[in-house]
């Protein structure tokens, strides 16, 4: 039919002009192009044809002068206009060149571009999946340790709580967000980094030194972003691992995740689910724990809705239920023993967020609000050695209820100009800790409210500068009751603090760039992290409380840096080095003031300790020559000292053996550490990492008399290296399997001097977390 | 609705059982050969292995019936990874991959040339429908849902 209709316009055609047959040949550098269009026309009309497989084409056109127009892949007509007459009808001959950018005229929708990295004013480093898949990492905490400046370390042998150290400066001074929202509570980060499970993970994106006013004012060392994977495809995965701690100890976990995404991507959601189970391991057969027993469960889901292209909705929650038992005896109920300490904590947290652009995509608007709430039981304590009456009395009065309430709701705005970028926001968070055992008389009651309000601008005069400026506004109140015994302590306080940030960045040459920053923070008197943890030493339980006339602590922390970005080739480089020096301004340091109470316990004050300064400098370089091959090392190098000499035990002057501790550094703080990271990925089949921590000697204050008189011993180094070789097959397009095996911790460095028997010190431990540790893994599913 | 019903009409009377139906993606050479006997309209679909939007165009928009359909009866579809290596014979000329051993993700002269645009880099997934005269009507550097893809083909 359409071919008839052809046929008769063909034929019209030649009816009404004076056409005459000409044929010609389109080239492009004497070879013919096949299949091109070739448009003349002029006042009288349009004539198209095709050329043929040998560039050859024909037409019935009258002589004249036409414009030419050749639509060919790629190319265009050399020249614009073409006279055809008698002398040349046989042989037109239409030249082209190449048109390399001639393509452009239509219309284009692109993705959105995500920010180039290396463009950033701020350094980011990021931990990918790929790595934390090389280190076998089961929870968050283990794989931070590969990035620069970033240590985590284990504080306890009672109960495995681990903080993560950014710059040398310990946990509270930085801040941990989940998807760019501050939810970590109080008690969320003394042991929340190890419940967070890998699989949910995309990435972890590390920011040090608060150059940003985005982030709470206490972030003064750093950030740690946790972004949680956004489902695209139909996915399925069930996985399971077997670790062998010290070759017999198992722990084992069992994971799922999926995804359901809608096809036009508008909806989608993720559950996820891990039970991890681990035994736990004596490293000296003095029959106390070194690695503590582990139960976990946390099942999870985050949803998204966009109702119209511009505007997503997104909404998550997690359950978790976690079971911890450290000490000896670990069959018996907990009052039984010389030392337990045994948590069972239920967790549930959830957040919603309402993100819309306008139609330019230049203003963005984001509001959220999340809630976590956790109720936790605890025991900590025991009969610490003795068996008398007393000692089971107190024995029994050891366990304890906390509540946990953390919110953070706010409100960010983002606004794109030409090349600048403005965000301001607020943000209002909502603390609230309750930690009662009342054997002890130990009352923790704190109630912590603070708003935030910050504006920051980018400034990009020019394609070399940009600058980030911009300051926060924080009012914080806190009002906490705290009681330990006979020793009271209450703080009310409010406090308005203006903290400003400025980060410069300036491209010296093409893949150089310098960037240099100041932040100024401040942390308000509050328990916080560790002081709601109770150790043991010398069978008793060692309490810390707030000092009467505890004040604010302000610190000052400049950052600058250079950074080489260069490709040569598929050969990617990477050099940083990055110095940076903190001031301290009274800052919050625990002091051991003995034996104070009246059944032996320790009490250890949060006091303002003498002005610090901590300073170094970070490196990393990478290298990876093709896709095949990765190669990472970095590391720190750094000093950290008080003005003066802090006190670290104050002796009551009772007991001549012991006189006060004085120290001019940082306890548990190295001067040198480092990570490397090399992967081989050969074919899609296989890939072999190794991993590997490096740390350095370090000051560790160990507790020699149940008065609390302390030693300070020099830690041996340690190198901490891990292989993990996988395999991947793929059975079907729905239906893949990766098995992996490896060890973790090859060379056993570990800390050999733990302290022994029901009188340790549960707080003496120090380097890797995990001994030799043999591991299998296998994951099923539909993964890509 | 009665279009969409006729079309799957056609399709399950035309072409049998078209759920089960794949897609005839042809190479740039088959089409070269397509184009001489049969001009029709083209769509060159860009993708490569690392590409997750891309993955998601094979499992939820080139599975779908109606798509299927359509490109059956108005289209000669071409799929082509991004980063092929060879050199392709199209036009009379050849165009090759400049960015081997140069690049990571080393692409192709052809995804630069049809789905390029000047100073922004190569964005895929990348869709390209042109006409019988195989000029370029649309361009699409994202991933397109199935409703859109119908709507984009039928026009």
């Amino acid at each position: 039919m359409r071919l008839h209709v052809l046929i008769c316009l063909f034929v019209m055609n030649v009816a009404l002009s004076q056409n005459q047959s000409v044929k010609g040949q389109i080239s492009y550098a004497d070879a013919p192009v096949a299949f091109a269009v070739l448009k003349l026309s002029n006042d009288d009309g349009v004539y198209v044809t095709y050329s043929d497989s040998k560039g050859l084409f024909k037409l019935s056109i009258p002589f004249g002068n036409f414009s030419v127009a050749v639509e060919a892949l790629g190319f265009k007509s050399k020249y614009s206009t073409i006279k055809i007459d008698k002398s040349n009808s046989n042989n037109v001959l239409i030249e082209l060149e190449e048109d390399l950018l001639g393509l452009d005229e239509v219309v284009v929708s692109a993705t959105r571009n995500r920010v180039n990295k290396k463009e950033a004013p701020i350094i980011v480093n990021t931990l990918g999946e790929k790595l934390i898949n090389a280190t076998q990492a089961l929870a968050v905490s283990e794989s931070l340790n590969y990035s620069p400046g970033v240590r985590v370390e284990n504080n306890c042998q009672n109960c495995g709580f681990t903080q993560v150290r950014l710059n040398g400066l310990d946990g509270s001074y930085s801040q941990i967000l989940v998807n760019s929202r501050a939810v970590f509570s109080a008690l969320n980060s003394v042991y929340g980094l190890e419940q967070i499970p890998t699989q949910i993970i995309d990435k972890v994106e590390i920011v040090r030194s608060g150059g940003s006013a985005l982030f709470g004012s206490n972030a003064i060392a750093g950030t740690v972003n946790i972004i949680t994977k956004d489902p695209v495809l139909n996915t399925w995965e069930v996985g399971g691992y077997l670790g062998l701690i010290d070759g017999d100890t198992p722990d084992r976990v069992l994971n799922f995740n999926g995804s359901i995404v809608s096809d036009d991507l508008n909806s989608g959601a993720t559950f996820y689910g891990i039970h991890r189970d681990r035994d736990a391991w004596d490293a000296n057969g003095d029959g106390f724990t070194e690695v503590v027993e582990l139960k976990n469960t946390t099942f999870g889901t985050k949803f998204y809705y966009k109702p119209t292209e511009r505007s997503r909705l997104t909404v998550d929650a997690t359950v978790l239920n976690e079971y911890r038992r450290g000490g000896d005896r670990l069959e018996l109920a907990p009052h039984l023993t010389d030392i337990s300490e045994e948590l069972t904590t239920n967790t549930i947290m959830g957040g919603v967020s309402y993100d819309f652009n306008n139609e330019a995509n230049t203003n963005n608007f984001s509001i959220y609000s999340s809630v976590q709430y956790t109720d936790r039981d605890s025991y900590y304590g025991g009969l610490g050695g003795g068996r008398t009456a007393q000692d089971s009395l107190t024995a029994l009065n050891a366990y304890g209820v906390t509540k946990d309430l953390a919110m953070a709701s706010g409100f960010q705005f983002t606004k794109q100009f030409n090349r600048d970028v403005l965000t301001t926001g607020i943000e209002y968070n909502i603390g609230s800790t309750e930690d009662n055992i009342i054997g002890y008389n130990r009352l923790i009651d704190q109630q912590v409210n603070a708003t935030g309000v910050y504006a920051q601008y980018e400034w990009k005069p020019n394609s070399k500068f940009s600058a980030l400026v911009g300051s926060r506004f924080d009012y914080i109140n806190v009002d906490g009751f705290y009681r330990v015994g006979s020793i009271e302590r209450r703080v009310d306080m409010s406090q308005a603090t203006l903290n400003p940030r400025v980060t410069l960045a300036y491209e010296l040459m093409d893949d150089l760039k310098f960037r240099g920053g100041y932040a100024r923070g401040f942390r308000a008197p509050q328990a916080f992290n560790e002081d709601l943890h109770i150790s043991s030493v010398g069978g008793e339980p060692q309490f810390v409380i707030l000092s009467n006339d505890l004040e604010a602590e302000f610190s000052n922390a400049f950052t600058g840096s250079f950074n080489y970005t260069k490709e040569f080739n598929t050969m990617q480089t990477n050099f940083l080095i990055e110095g940076f020096y903190t001031v301290l301004e009274k800052p919050f340091t625990l002091v051991s003031t003995g034996a104070q109470l009246p059944n032996g316990s320790i009490v250890e004050e949060v006091r303002n300790g003498e002005g610090a300064r901590v300073y170094g400098a970070n490196f990393e370089f990478g290298v990876s020559p093709s896709k095949k091959w990765l190669f990472q090392v970095g590391g720190t190098v750094q000093r950290s000292e008080y003005q003066e000499d802090q006190i670290l035990f104050e002796s009551d002057g009772s007991n001549p053996g012991e006189r006060d501790i004085l120290i001019s550094e940082f306890v548990r703080n190295p001067n040198y550490y480092g990570y490397l990271n090399t992967n081989w990925t050969p074919n899609e089949t296989y890939n072999i990492s190794v991993t590997g921590t490096y740390t350095g000697p370090m000051i560790v204050p160990l507790v020699v008399s149940d008065r609390g008189f302390l030693r300070l011993n020099e830690s041996s180094a340690f190198f901490d290296l891990n292989i993990n070789a996988e395999t991947h097959f793929d059975v079907s397009d729905d239906f893949q399997l990766t098995l992996n095996a490896g060890v973790k911790n090859m060379f056993n460095s570990f800390q050999d001097d733990f302290d022994t028997g029901p009188m340790r010190d549960s707080d003496y431990v120090y380097g890797p977390a995990l001994p030799r540790t043999f591991f299998v893994g296998l994951t099923i599913g539909k993964l890509h | 609705m009665l279009r969409v019903f006729f079309l799957i009409a056609t399709c399950f009377t035309v072409l049998g059982s078209a759920q089960e139906e794949k897609i005839n993606w042809l190479t740039f050479e088959q089409l070269e050969i397509k184009l001489s006997k049969k001009p029709k309209k083209v769509m060159v679909y860009f993708y490569a292995d690392w590409c997750v939007y891309c993955k998601k165009m094979d499992q939820s928009v080139f599975n779908k019936a109606e798509v299927k359909a359509i490109l059956k009866m108005d289209y000669y579809a071409v799929k082509f990874n991004a980063e092929y290596k060879d050199t392709i014979y199209f036009g009379g000329k050849s165009f090759v991959n400049k960015q081997i051993g140069k690049k990571r993700n080393p692409f192709h002269d052809i995804p630069k040339l049809l789905a390029g645009r000047p100073n922004t880099p190569l964005e895929l997934p990348a869709t390209v429908i042109l006409d019988e005269k195989f000029i370029i009507k649309g361009r699409y550097n994202r991933y397109i849902s199935p409703k859109e893809m119908v709507s984009i083909l039928k026009h």
